[in-house]
């Protein structure tokens, strides 16, 4: 399949994304409207309120927390209208140090202002610091009502504001001294039935000082190494159900880390990460546990976590999931924009990004790219293979990924039906880049959609998105570099998966070059047309089953004018049997120059032959002499196979064997003494068949050998034929036989055909 | 290609019995090499080798027979050969091995031989 049409088409669906995004973005996002103050004039102010106060902040480096109230957040989203709800915004800023801690709205409204244990505050007056933190408001709240702290000492001071009638949104303002001091003070903006110390805030994010980040940046490292080395082990199949051992220790490990991390996140105990974790974990063991893996889906991640060479199908798959980002994103802002659900709206989300000291890193998602691999990676490959039927599997997977989706975006609020809407959405805009590219395509979408609702938020706020958008134009620019340049590399590949090969893949194709080389020279070294002998015809063919081989025909002109037909087959294989064979055709050719006897040329180049061979290299040969005037062929055989005789006008087929052994292998008397010579008296319409072990020896797929009794069945069907034909007729035999098995060995054929 | 190939080595009144099993070819006669190099500096140089589970035998096979064949002899042992299975006897037969090596029907038959002959006449 082309992958260029799906790469259009992620084209046009992010342009449509970008298109929605643009015409709906600061309609629609909740936070639009929301002022933001920049980290560093907010922090700015965190001193000043804490030492209007008396307390001086350390506040080099104070940790940044953000968090949202999603309750206000919606229904400041519903109600529009009321200006009591947009007084405070529903997002909290939280400045820290060992001094005090500082929480504002993202206008810059001081909210809370707290003392540490060890501080030393100077205010006195509980009114005054009510007066400060309501602002020119102070006349529209009544109280205070005074009650008495857990010890002596505490006093706790509450002003209140009622909400008007059409507003449910409540204030209240408490001040806490300790020894008659202000030590803390509290401003809190609620809706409805929210309770008096409830601490719904939801979405909660923090930014720590130069430590704490260093650990944030180690523990995050920890999660990714960890998932890492699982998801390695996973692909190199150490993790199965046979080794439950082994998936129970990464599994624990993984949980440990996540625990560690989620513990140590301050006020934010992110639990999503680790419910992920589990997610994934269940989605992993069961589809270990039934050995399945949808490795193609598979590749070109795998190929990117071991670096290995660069495939094509990875730039592609990097390069759809950027494209289609941007679609992504737009879903929500579709779903609340396209007028279906009017009661619908977008909620708030990943809002920390404006506070982020660094946009980059705060731009993925974990936990919901955890989710994706357990979905895609896992899930999707198991119900493909459990359920064989196309139908019930659409009909379970797409009320399961609707209802997935739709809780692991939660990016609409409203009736059902429109977090329902954007859950399939998104759903099959994941379907559809899964099933034309990969489980790399997925994820890198989901990753890119982050990047680019960080740029919308940042864009809109007027932030910096520079740092951002180059990040996305880089991806994006590697991506496409990827698909143009990299590797036509496919699953199943050994250069693909065995990274450590790579470098082999220019080696290969220059010794793949050398070989043809070798192997034109060697099939130019065999004759190139067979001689031409008055009431003869005579046809051959050589086939080495590597790019060169150890058989050779050669035809010879004999110095009292008889013809020499030889057929040599050198043990072993490839190279070392290829540099054998030009020695034997070279010997066979000068001994023969000046030698008519057949016994004695044998005998001769078996004692060459003997004299330079190692010792486990042999050569075996068939040699006829041919006088055509008598139609006498003299043969012998020095441990070939017997030649096929077909007596075409007796009807009789015969397989001439005498006695004798291979080249080389002796150079004794034995060797003489062994060699015996038949003398074959032609007629009209004869043939003999020389060949190698290659054409009896040929192996089906059955471990059946072609044979000897094929051969000659074959041979005697060729009697009307010439030997080209008859050539031509055995070897498609033999082909049909092996019906597309590779041969092992080299195949050679000589026919000679008495007439025609 | 990875056609099963194994040796299981034995002695039988003094004498090396090496049986072959399965295929003996390109990519497994440097383990027959191997095994019957070590015999021979091993100072055993009389061996037996018995074919009575080998189903296939190649060219390179083959060559292991004959690169060792000499020094053995040399060393005043042999190389008996016995149970070929009637296609296997055949590439033996073809290339002229039963005018080289002493082929026996079986072990017993090879023993006797050993002791008959120690070396083979030729």
């Amino acid at each position: 399949m082309s992958a260029k049409w799906p790469l259009w088409a992620s084209l046009a669906a992010g342009c449509m994304g970008l298109a929605i995004l643009g015409f709906s973005f600061p309609k629609y996002w909740p936070a639009a409207s929301w002022q933001v103050v920049p980290r560093a004039q907010l922090v700015a102010k965190a001193h000043a309120v804490s030492e209007h106060f008396g307390v001086r902040p350390a506040l080099a480096k104070p940790s940044l927390a953000v968090s949202l109230s999603e309750p206000l957040a919606n229904y400041t989203q519903e109600h529009q209208a009321d200006a009591n709800a947009h007084a405070l915004t529903p997002l909290t800023v939280r400045i820290s140090d060992q001094m005090a801690e500082v929480h504002f709205d993202s206008a810059g409204i001081p909210l809370y202002w707290k003392a540490s244990e060890d501080a030393k505050p100077s205010k006195t007056d509980q009114s005054e610091a009510f007066a400060f933190f309501a602002g020119g408001q102070a006349s529209s709240f009544s109280g205070p009502v005074k009650s008495m702290g857990d010890e002596a000492s505490e006093e706790q001071y509450v002003w209140k504001k009622t909400p008007s009638s059409n507003s449910a949104v409540h204030e209240r303002i408490t001040v806490e001294t300790k020894d008659g001091v202000v030590r803390k003070a509290e401003r809190k903006v609620y809706v409805y039935s929210e309770e008096e110390d409830d601490d719904s805030d939801a979405d909660a994010h923090g930014y720590w000082g130069v430590f704490s980040g260093i650990f944030w940046t180690v523990s995050i490292a920890a999660i990714v190494a960890v998932f890492s080395i699982y998801l390695l082990w996973s692909m190199r199949r150490a993790i199965n159900n046979r080794f439950p051992g082994r998936l129970a220790v990464a599994s624990t490990l993984l949980i440990a880390v996540a625990l560690l991390t989620g513990a140590n996140a301050d006020k934010t105990s992110d639990w999503g990460e680790l419910w992920a974790v589990l997610e994934v974990l269940g989605f992993v063991g069961v589809g270990r546990s039934i050995s399945v893996m949808a490795r193609p889906k598979w590749f070109s991640l795998e190929q990117l976590c071991f670096l290995a060479p660069v495939a094509k199908t990875t730039g592609e798959s990097l390069a759809a999931g950027v494209l289609c980002s941007p679609f992504l994103v737009a879903i929500p802002y579709l779903i609340v924009g396209c007028g279906l659900f009017p009661q619908s709206s977008v909620v708030a989300r990943n809002i920390d990004i404006l506070y982020s000291p660094i946009p980059l890193l705060d731009t993925g998602n974990l936990s919901a790219v955890l989710c994706l691999l357990g979905f895609w990676g896992f899930g999707v490959p198991v119900l493909e293979r459990m359920i064989r039927f196309r139908w019930l599997r659409w009909f379970i997977a797409l009320p399961l990924g609707t209802i997935f989706f739709a809780n692991e975006t939660r990016a609409v609020t409203g009736p059902l039906a429109a977090p329902l809407a954007a859950g399939f959405l998104t759903l099959a805009l994941f379907w559809v880049l899964y099933a034309r590219f990969d489980v790399l395509a997925v994820l890198t979408l989901q990753f890119a959609a982050g990047v680019v609702l960080s740029i919308c938020m940042l864009g809109q706020k007027g932030l910096s998105i520079w740092p951002l958008a180059l990040a996305l134009i880089t991806a994006l620019a590697i991506a496409f570099w990827f698909a143009t340049r990299g590797a036509v590399i496919s699953e199943g590949d050994p250069l693909a998966t065995n990274p450590a090969l790579s470098g082999f893949r220019a080696e290969r194709e220059k010794l793949q070059a050398e070989f043809s080389v070798a192997r034109r020279a060697q099939e130019g070294m065999l004759p190139q047309s067979p001689p031409d002998i008055p009431g003869y015809s005579i046809a051959a063919s050589c086939t080495p089953s590597l790019e060169v081989g150890g058989d050779l025909y050669d035809f010879l002109k004999l110095p009292d004018g008889r013809i020499g037909i030889g057929v040599a087959d050198v043990s072993g294989k490839g190279v070392p049997a290829a540099l054998y064979m030009t020695l034997t055709k070279g010997l066979l050719a000068s001994v023969s120059k000046d030698n008519s006897a057949l016994g004695g040329v044998v005998e001769e180049v078996n004692r060459h032959l003997h004299g330079v061979t190692r010792k486990k290299v042999f050569v075996t040969m068939a040699l006829g002499f041919l006088d055509a005037e008598k139609r006498l062929l003299q043969c012998v055989r020095a441990g070939h196979n017997p030649l096929v005789w077909r007596q075409a006008s007796r009807d009789k087929t015969t397989l001439v064997a005498p006695g004798g052994l291979g080249l080389g292998i002796t150079a004794s008397r034995v060797f003489a003494a062994q060699l015996k010579m038949a003398e074959l008296q032609l007629s009209e319409g004869d043939a003999v068949v020389f060949y190698s072990d290659g054409i009896t020896e040929a192996m089906n797929s059955g471990l059946e050998q072609f044979g000897e009794e094929r051969l000659m069945d074959a041979v005697e069907k060729t009697d009307h034929l010439d030997a080209a034909a008859a050539r031509d007729f055995i070897l498609s035999t033999v082909r049909e036989f092996l019906a597309g098995v590779h041969p092992q060995d080299d195949m050679t054929l000589v026919v000679l055909r008495v007439g025609r | 290609m990875a056609n099963p190939f194994s040796i299981h080595k034995s002695t039988e009144q003094g004498l090396t019995v090496l049986s072959l099993e399965g295929y003996l070819d390109a990519h497994t006669a440097p383990e027959f090499e191997k095994t019957v190099q070590a015999e021979f500096e091993a100072g055993r140089v009389k061996q037996v080798v018995e074919c009575s589970r080998l189903s296939y035998i190649s060219s390179a096979g083959l060559g292991v027979f004959m690169s060792f064949i000499e020094e053995i002899r040399a060393a005043g042992g042999d190389i008996k050969i016995c149970g070929l299975a009637p296609k296997v006897f055949q590439v033996f037969d073809i290339l002229g091995f039963s005018a080289l090596f002493d082929i026996v029907p079986d072990l017993p038959a090879a023993v006797q031989r050993f002791q008959e002959a120690p070396v083979k006449e030729t």
